[in-house]
Formats: C-alpha cells, structure tokens, sequence
C-alpha cells in the first residue's frame, strides 16, 4: 500500500486554486496527473483512455472546484470525478463495441496468456516473466473483475484510501466497500492460482 | 468462544483500519482459526502480487494552463462559432425583415412589416361580399345575354322576306369578293411585278430561239428532200432511157423478122 503524504501541501495548494489562484491550480493539477492517470490505466489498461480521462478530469476540476465546500473531501472528490469519466468512457464504448478486457471467454484469455507465456519461455528463458509480462498479466486480472470491484481495488491497492474515503467516492456504505473488496480479493486470488502465478513463481522469475 | 469476525471486519483488518481492540480480538480469533488465517494469509499474498504492478508516468503534462489553454480555445471556438452563426441569422432576418409574432390571436411570421391577421369574422364578411358580387355579377350577365337575344329574334322577324335575304348575301358576297382581288392586286408589289416581266420576257426570248432552231430544222429537212427529189428526177431519166433503148431495139428486132 502507497500512502501519499502530500496532505498539508495539497490542503494548501486547493485553497489557493479555490480562491482562483492559477498558479496554485497549475501545481494541484501536476501533483495529481501521476495519480489520475495511474487511476484510469489501470481500470482501462489503455493509455489513450486513461489520458483522455484524465485530461477530462483535471478540465472539470479547473471548472468547478470553487464550488467545493471543504477542502478536506478534495481527493474523494476528484477520484470521483475521475471514477465518473471513467464509467462513463467504458458507457460510451460499450455502445461501439466490447472492450476486450470486459469480454467474457475465460478460456480464450487463458490460451492467449498461455501462449504468451511459452513464447516469452523460448525466448528468454532466464527471464521467463519480466516486468512486461506480469504487468500485462495483472492487467487483465484487474480486467476481469466487476467494474465496481475494479474501482474498489485499484482505490484501495494503487491509490491508498481509506475505506471510508472510497464510501466517499462511490457513494456507497462503508460496509459495502468491504465486501466488494473482500470478492474482488478472492477472484483476483483465484485468478492468479489460475494462471500459476504466485508468489514462488514471480519472485523466482523476477 | 463464539466471536467470529465477518468478511468486512477481516478486510478491515487486512488494510489495517481496525481499532486496536478490534484487531487484537481478530488476532486472537485468528490464532485459533488457522484455516481463516491461511485464507486471510493468501489474500495478502495476492496483494502483495498486484503491489508489483507499478505506477508509469503521464506521457503527457496535464498542468492547467496547457489544459486550461486547450479546453478554453477549443470551448471558445465552439462558442464563437454558435455566437457567429447567430449573428449571421440575425442579420439575415433583419435584412429580409423576418418577423415572428405571437399573442393571443395567434402565431404571425411574415417578411417586412409584419401585418396581424384578419379575425375570423373578417374573413367571413370577405367570403360572404365575394359571393354577392360575383351573383350580382352573373345576374347582370344574365339579363344582358337575355337583352341581346331578345333584339336578335325582332331583327329575324323583322327581315323575314327570302329574296331580299338571298340579293343581300349575295351582294354581300360580291362585295367581298371584290375587295379580296383589289387587295391582291394591290398586294402585288412592284417588285413583284417586275419578277414576273422578267420571267415572261425569258419565257418569250426562249420561244423565240425555239422558234429559229425549229425553223432551221425544217429547212434542213426540205433541203434534204429537194436532193433526194433531184436525184431520183435523174435516176428515173436514166431509167427512161434504158426503157426507150429496150423498145428501141424491140421494135428493131420486130422489124428485122418482118
């Protein structure tokens, strides 16, 4: 778990953007890209989709956060600016067309990550799961949960907030947090020991 | 003891968002659950697998003023081509005079002034003055065909004798046909005329050659006859003297047997 400590700054720094200090809102904007960003690549695994939810994110930031009330709720409330733009991308691409990674054929994501395996296999047998590969991996484990689950995880693993604070964003009890990470855990689980991937496995081959 | 930690308390317990009787009172439970344990144990290690996937840099700078500078160019485009394309319909209206009006008696939308409509009983009135004038009209015309008729039938009656009818028509007729020659006599201009001098003055100077070469040919013809003439005028001499040689000497011959 990353805890970020950059609360007094931030507190700081969205007062002043608040009170339209631009310079401030510059500054807000670059200590949190890294953050969003990482956000949405990891419930799109996309990097086009995770800009653009970003970019959409910090413009409606800019926007509205005079209307802000405490600046205590500012990172509930920016994750939930950007959880918003992100259900709403997957909406709007669900209309074209299915996203690979919400596809349901377990068996075929299986012998693609199979065969991706025995490839890397032959081809670099000292390194059979680079950093690459179990991003990737990772990736389409995160893929293949719930929406719901998959903003629940991503907020608590990557981006470290408290449980309370993911009630926040989501709108939802605390208590529903919970058990919707409790499910997200135990697939992820099931997944990994799926594909053999375990903690043996990826320290021996890292 | 019969405490037995739900789902949530376990996860809270897992990221560490427990009081510290809370987690002391899972702890215990724990120990004594090591089958909960072990499945508390593996969840964390899958954790602890995902913590790998790490976090990558923005390909880009979102920091406001690139993104403020967009969005805001990008916005005001949008607004000044919505503000443009109003100005341009308003001016396009107010040029042509393009009004709209509503109220109470109703939606008006005219080019120029823009007059209110006639109220129904207006229209009415309209309708029904229209239709009286157009029977007053169809009487009127009525009354005059009848006038007329009536006039033509005295007339009829009045010149009913047949042989005045016929001298009438007849000179009417003679009149007539009269002024149709003067006209075309006078119809033929000039130019006219001279055309047909000419044609008639070929006409005869052809005749004339025709004439001459017609003339000449017979002359031939009876040159030709006046020496076929001569030369039987000598044959038929000779003849003759052949024939009175003949007899000559027949009447010799005679003569001699005597």
């Amino acid at each position: 778990m990353k805890e970020i400590n950059l609360m007094p700054q931030n507190d700081f720094l969205v007062e002043a953007a608040k009170n339209g200090d631009s310079i401030a809102m510059n500054q807000l904007v670059k200590l949190w890209q890294k953050r969003i960003f990482n956000f949405a690549l990891k419930y799109f695994g996309d990097y086009d989709m995770a800009s653009e939810v970003t970019q959409k994110t910090f413009i409606s930031m800019s926007k509205n956060l005079k209307s802000l009330k405490d600046v205590k709720v500012f990172k509930s409330w920016l994750y939930r600016i950007a959880a918003n733009y992100c259900h709403e991308e997957v909406r709007k691409s669900q209309k074209r067309w299915v996203f690979p990674f919400m596809k349901v054929q377990s068996k075929e994501d299986q012998n693609h990550i199979e065969n991706t395996l025995a490839i890397s296999k032959e081809d670099n047998p000292e390194k059979t799961m680079g950093h690459l590969e179990l991003k990737s991996l990772l990736q389409k484990a995160l893929s293949q949960l719930p929406e719901e689950q998959r903003l629940v995880v991503i907020m608590k693993e990557y981006e470290g907030l408290k449980l309370r604070e993911i009630a926040e964003v989501m709108a939802i009890s605390e208590n529903t947090v919970k058990s919707r990470l409790y499910y997200a855990l135990g697939s992820l689980r099931k997944i990994l020991e799926e594909w053999n991937v375990n903690k043996e496995t990826v320290h021996y081959e890292l | 003891m019969n405490y037995k930690p739900t789902e949530e308390d376990l996860i809270a317990y897992l990221y560490n968002e427990l009081s510290n009787e809370e987690k002391s009172k899972i702890e215990q439970y724990l120990t004594q659950n090591p089958e909960e344990k072990e499945r508390l144990q593996a969840l964390q290690a899958t954790r602890m697998i995902f913590n790998q996937y790490e976090d990558v840099e923005p390909p880009i700078d979102f920091s406001v003023t690139s993104v403020e500078s967009n969005s805001n160019s990008t916005f005001w485009q949008k607004y000044i081509v919505i503000a443009a394309t109003l100005l341009i319909l308003f001016t396009m209206g107010w040029l042509s005079g393009f009004q709209v009006k509503y109220n109470s008696e109703g939606l008006a939308i005219g080019f120029g002034e823009l007059n209110q409509g006639l109220t129904q009983e207006q229209v009415a009135e309209m309708i029904y003055n229209d239709q009286l004038e157009l029977l007053e009209y169809v009487q009127a015309n009525l009354d005059a065909n009848q006038d007329s008729l009536r006039n033509e039938l005295a007339n009829m009656q009045a010149s009913l004798d047949p042989t005045d009818l016929v001298k009438q028509a007849f000179e009417l007729e003679k009149e007539q046909l009269l002024g149709e020659m003067n006209e075309l006599n006078e119809n033929l201009g000039s130019d006219y005329r001279e055309i047909l001098r000419q044609i008639v003055v070929n006409f005869s100077n052809n005749i004339q050659s025709q004439r001459i070469e017609d003339l000449r040919g017979i002359q031939a013809a009876f040159t030709d006859l006046e020496e076929a003439t001569i030369g039987k005028q000598f044959e038929i001499e000779e003849a003759l003297e052949i024939l009175s040689e003949r007899i000559d000497a027949v009447a010799n011959n005679s003569n001699n047997n005597k």
